[in-house]
C-alpha cells in the first residue's frame, strides 16, 4: 500500500480491469505517479476522510484529484461526492466523475453535488485514452506552485 | 247525501236555500246524481261552512279574479253587497293587485305574525288582520311564491278546526272554477238576483262595471303570459341541466342547480335528490334545497330500513318508473323516519325516480305541508328534471370514471417508464462495461505483444476490437431511440434555413476529404423542438454524405414547399440510391440495406427520424433509384402540436 500523504490520484473503481485500463490510459499521459485505487465507495471515504485503514494518515494531504465511478458498491458514487463537497477540509479537492453514459440523469446530479467535471467510458480503449487526456489539465493546474 | 232524489226535487232545495235557482247548476240539471253531488259539494264546503259569511264572499270574490269565466266574480261580489258591504269595500277587495313581489307577502305575513295563535275571535270585517288573511289565503290557493309560509301561518293562526274549513273552502272554490271554465254558456245574466244587486253596486262604483266586463279577457292574458313564463322556466331549466351535462361537472353540481331551478317552479318547501348507495341498503343525499334550516346535508347517508317496509312498496314503484306521494300522517305504524318526518310537522312528499337507461339511480323528492300544493303540472315539471337529472349524474359518473382510468393508465405509464429508464441504465451501463473491456483488453494485448502475433493474429484481434465498438455503437443507438419517445419536448419557432446550414457546416467540417456541392434552398420556418429537428438534419444530411461516398461529386440538395396545412422538406442527394421496393423498409429500427463492408451504420437513423417526426405530427418518406440518388421526404404542421 502507498503511503497515504503521498497520493496524487484517487481512483474509485469497482471493476478491476477498468481500473487497469484507466491506469494504463493514465500511464500514456504520464499520469502514473502514486495512484490509488479504491474498490468501493466505503474504503474512498475511509482514505479520504483518513479513518479505518487510513487513520493515521493527514486529510490535509490530498489526493489532489479523484476520479469517482458513480456505480459503486457499499457507497454510491454520488453519497461520496456530496460527503467530499459538503466538508470544509475535501470540498477544494477535484473531483472527476467517471460515467457509462452522457445522457445520465447522474451526470446532472453529480454536476449540482459540485462535481468539477466528467468523462465518458466510451467502448474503445483510444477514445477511453483520450478521455482522460483532459486530467492533464488538473495535473497542471494542481502541480502549479502557489502564487 | 240522500240518494235517488229527482232534480225537481233538488231543485226545489236550492230555490228553497237561495230564492232562486243559480244558472250555475243548470248545465246537470238533467243529470240528477251530477246535480246532487255538485250540491251537495256546495253545500257542506261553502254553504254550510261555518267561516264567516262576509269573510267566505270576500274569498270567494276574489278569488274567482283568476277564474276565466266571470260567473263567480260577479254574483259572490254581489253576494257581499247582499251582506251588507258597499260597492267601495268590494272594489277595495276586488282591485287588491294580485301578489307579484315578495313585498306582497311580507306585510300580510307580518300582521299574521303579530296576532295572537289560534286566533281568539274572527277578525273584523275590513280589518288589516282580515285583509291579511284574505291575501295568505289567496297566495296560498294561487300556489304563488310564499305559498308555502302562507300556508304555515294560516295553519297556526287559525287552528285545526278554522284552517281545516279553509281548506274545504278553498278545494270547492277551485272546484267551481273549473266547473263553470267547462261550461262557458253559465252565465251571470241569467241570475235575475244577481242582476238586481249588481245593478246597485254599479250605480254606487261604475268603474266596477268596467271591471266585471274586461275580467274575461284580463284573466286569459294572464294565465297565457303565466304559461309562457312557466314554459320558458322549464326550458331553462332543462337547458341548464343539458350545459353542465356538457360542461361535465360533478354529478353534486348539476344537481344542486337543478334543485335551485326546480324550486322556482314548483312551490315545494324542500327539494332533495338521493342517490342509491353507497351501500346496498343506503341512500346518500347528493343535494338538497330547502327552505330555513338544513337538516340534511349533502352526503349525508340515509339508512334505507328507517323507513320500514314503506321503502320496498316506494323502491318497487320508482323501479317501474312511476312517481310516489308518501303522506307522512296517513303511514299506518310508522317506521323511525317516518315518525321524525310527523314530528318535525313535514307532512307531504312527492318522490320522483331517477331512471338512467332503466337503472334506477336514486330519487327527486319534493315535499309540501299542505295537500293540493304540488299539482300534477308541477309532478311533470318534476319528473321532467328527474330524468334530465338522472342521465346528467349518469354522465358525470362516467366521466368520473373515465377520469379515474385515465389516472391509472398514466400511473401505470409513469411505472412503465421508470422500468424502462432503469432497464436502459443497466443496459447502458452493464452491457457497456465489458465491452470496454473486451475492447481495452484487445488494445493492450496489441500494445504490448504485437511483435508475437503474426498478421492474422492481428487481424483476428483487430476484429474483436472494431466488434465490440460497433457493438457498442448499437447500445448507444438503441438507448438514444428509446430516450427519444420519454424526452420531453419543448417547441418553440425553429429557423429551418439556419438550421441546415449549420448542420451542413459541421458535417462538411468531418469529411474534409469529400467534394461535396451543397444547394441550399430557403426553407420556410417550423415550429417544433429544436434540438429534434436538428437531429433530423443530422440523421438525413449524414446518410445523403455517407450514400454519396463512391460519387467524385456529391450533389446534395436541401429544399422545401409549403403547402395548406404543412410544410414538406426534402434533403436529396446522387448517391447509391435504393430500390422502391425497400422504401417502407428504410424506416425500421436496425432495417439496413446495405452491408456494413458497404456502408457503415447501425440501422437506427432513419428510424429516429422518423420517431421524432411523428411526435411533432409530421411524416417521413423516401424515394429512390438504384444508382440514381435518394430524396428523404418530411413534414412538418405549420401550427405546432403540443405533443404526442
Amino acid at each position: 500500500m502507498l503511503n497515504g500523504d503521498a497520493v496524487e490520484i484517487l481512483l474509485v473503481e469497482d471493476n478491476p480491469q477498468h481500473a487497469e485500463l484507466t491506469l494504463r490510459a493514465l500511464k500514456k499521459h504520464n499520469l502514473t505517479n502514486n495512484v490509488l485505487v479504491a474498490k468501493d465507495g466505503a474504503e474512498a471515504l475511509e482514505f479520504i476522510f483518513a479513518t479505518g485503514d487510513y487513520h493515521q494518515r493527514q486529510i490535509e494531504n490530498g489526493p489532489k484529484v479523484i476520479l469517482l465511478d458513480l456505480k459503486l458498491p457499499k457507497v454510491d458514487g454520488l453519497e461520496v461526492l456530496r460527503r467530499i463537497k459538503s466538508d470544509e477540509r475535501t470540498k477544494e479537492i477535484p473531483v472527476v466523475v467517471v460515467t457509462t453514459s452522457e445522457q445520465d440523469q447522474d451526470v446532472v446530479k453529480s454536476y449540482k453535488l459540485g462535481a468539477n467535471s466528467y468523462i465518458v467510458k466510451p467502448v474503445s480503449f483510444e477514445k477511453f485514452v483520450e478521455a482522460v487526456s483532459q486530467l492533464g489539465f488538473y495535473w497542471m493546474l494542481l502541480n502549479k506552485p502557489p502564487s | 247525501m240522500q240518494a235517488g232524489r229527482t232534480s225537481e226535487q233538488i231543485k226545489a232545495e236550492i230555490e228553497r236555500m237561495f230564492g232562486f235557482f243559480p244558472n250555475f247548476f243548470q248545465p246537470v240539471l238533467g243529470a240528477p246524481e251530477a246535480l246532487e253531488s255538485l250540491w251537495q259539494e256546495e253545500l257542506s264546503a261553502y254553504v254550510n261552512n261555518p267561516l264567516p259569511a262576509v269573510f267566505k264572499e270576500k274569498l270567494f270574490a276574489r278569488l274567482s279574479r283568476y277564474c276565466a269565466n266571470p260567473y263567480c266574480l260577479v254574483t259572490h261580489s254581489c253576494l257581499m253587497r247582499f251582506l251588507g258591504q258597499s260597492a267601495g269595500e268590494i272594489a277595495r277587495v276586488l282591485e287588491s293587485p294580485a301578489p307579484a313581489s315578495d313585498a306582497d307577502i311580507e306585510g300580510p305575513l307580518h300582521t299574521l305574525a303579530a296576532a295572537g295563535s289560534p286566533l281568539p275571535v274572527w277578525p273584523e270585517p275590513g280589518s288589516r288582520l282580515e285583509e291579511a288573511l284574505l291575501r295568505c289565503s289567496e297566495i296560498s290557493f294561487l300556489n304563488a311564491r310564499g305559498a308555502a309560509v302562507c300556508r304555515v301561518e294560516l295553519r297556526r293562526l287559525l287552528g285545526v278546526v278554522n284552517h281545516t274549513h279553509l281548506i274545504k273552502f278553498l278545494s270547492f272554490v277551485k272546484l267551481a272554477h273549473l266547473w263553470i271554465e267547462a261550461y262557458p254558456e253559465v252565465s251571470y245574466q241569467a241570475d235575475e238576483r244577481t242582476m238586481k244587486l249588481l245593478a246597485a253596486i254599479v250605480r254606487d262604483e261604475p268603474r266596477l262595471a268596467d271591471f266585471f266586463n274586461q275580467y274575461p279577457e284580463i284573466v286569459r292574458r294572464e294565465r297565457e303570459s303565466r304559461e309562457a313564463r312557466l314554459s320558458v322556466e322549464r326550458l331553462k331549466i332543462m337547458q341548464e341541466i343539458d350545459r353542465s351535462i356538457l360542461a361535465a361537472q360533478s354529478a353534486e353540481e348539476i344537481a344542486s342547480v337543478a334543485l335551485r331551478r326546480l324550486r322556482y317552479l314548483v312551490p315545494s318547501e324542500r327539494v332533495t335528490v338521493a342517490l342509491k348507495g353507497p351501500a346496498p341498503d343506503e341512500a346518500t343525499v347528493l343535494a338538497t334545497n330547502v327552505d330555513g334550516e338544513h337538516n340534511v346535508e349533502a352526503g349525508t347517508r340515509l339508512p334505507i330500513e328507517a323507513y320500514g317496509d314503506l321503502s320496498n312498496l316506494i323502491a318497487e314503484k320508482l323501479q317501474r318508473g312511476e312517481a310516489y306521494l308518501l303522506d307522512a300522517l296517513s303511514v299506518p305504524d310508522p317506521a323511525p323516519a317516518i315518525r321524525e318526518l310527523r314530528t318535525k310537522g313535514r307532512r307531504y312528499y312527492f318522490i320522483v325516480p331517477l331512471l338512467a337507461h332503466g337503472e334506477l339511480m336514486g330519487s327527486l323528492s319534493l315535499g309540501a305541508d299542505s295537500p293540493g300544493a304540488l299539482t300534477a303540472e308541477h309532478l311533470e315539471i318534476a319528473r321532467e328534471v328527474a330524468d334530465g337529472l338522472a342521465i346528467a349524474v349518469q354522465q358525470a359518473r362516467l366521466h368520473e370514471q373515465v377520469r379515474q382510468h385515465a389516472t391509472e393508465l398514466e400511473q401505470r405509464v409513469a411505472e412503465r417508464t421508470a422500468e424502462l429508464e432503469a432497464f436502459s441504465y443497466s443496459v447502458s451501463h452493464d452491457l457497456r462495461t465489458p465491452l470496454l473491456t473486451i475492447d481495452g483488453f484487445s488494445r493492450m494485448l496489441l500494445d504490448d505483444y504485437a511483435d508475437q502475433l503474426d498478421a492474422e493474429g492481428q487481424r483476428l484481434l483487430k476484429t474483436i476490437c472494431s466488434n465490440s465498438q460497433n457493438m457498442g455503437r448499437l447500445i448507444d443507438d438503441l438507448l438514444a431511440f428509446s430516450r427519444l419517445g420519454r424526452q420531453e419536448m419543448r417547441p418553440a419557432e425553429i429557423k429551418m434555413s439556419e438550421l441546415a446550414a449549420a448542420v451542413c457546416a459541421e458535417l462538411t467540417a468531418t469529411a474534409p476529404e469529400r467534394k461535396l456541392q451543397l444547394n441550399l434552398q430557403p426553407l420556410p420556418p417550423a415550429r417544433g423542438d429544436q434540438s429534434m429537428i436538428r437531429q433530423v438534419f443530422v440523421n438525413l444530411l449524414s446518410n445523403a454524405i455517407k450514400f454519396t461516398g463512391p460519387k467524385d461529386v456529391a450533389v446534395i440538395e436541401v429544399g422545401a414547399a409549403e403547402e395548406e396545412n404543412h410544410n414538406v422538406y426534402y434533403v436529396k442527394d446522387n448517391g447509391v440510391g435504393f430500390e422502391m421496393k425497400y422504401a417502407d423498409k428504410l424506416f425500421g429500427v436496425f432495417e439496413r440495406l446495405h452491408g456494413d463492408d458497404e456502408f457503415a451504420g447501425t440501422g437506427v437513423g432513419l428510424a429516429f427520424v422518423q420517431r421524432i417526426l411523428r411526435r411533432h405530427g409530421g411524416r417521413v418518406w423516401a424515394e429512390g433509384k438504384v444508382g440514381e440518388g435518394a430524396t428523404v421526404y418530411f413534414t412538418l404542421p405549420r401550427k405546432g402540436r403540443k405533443s404526442c
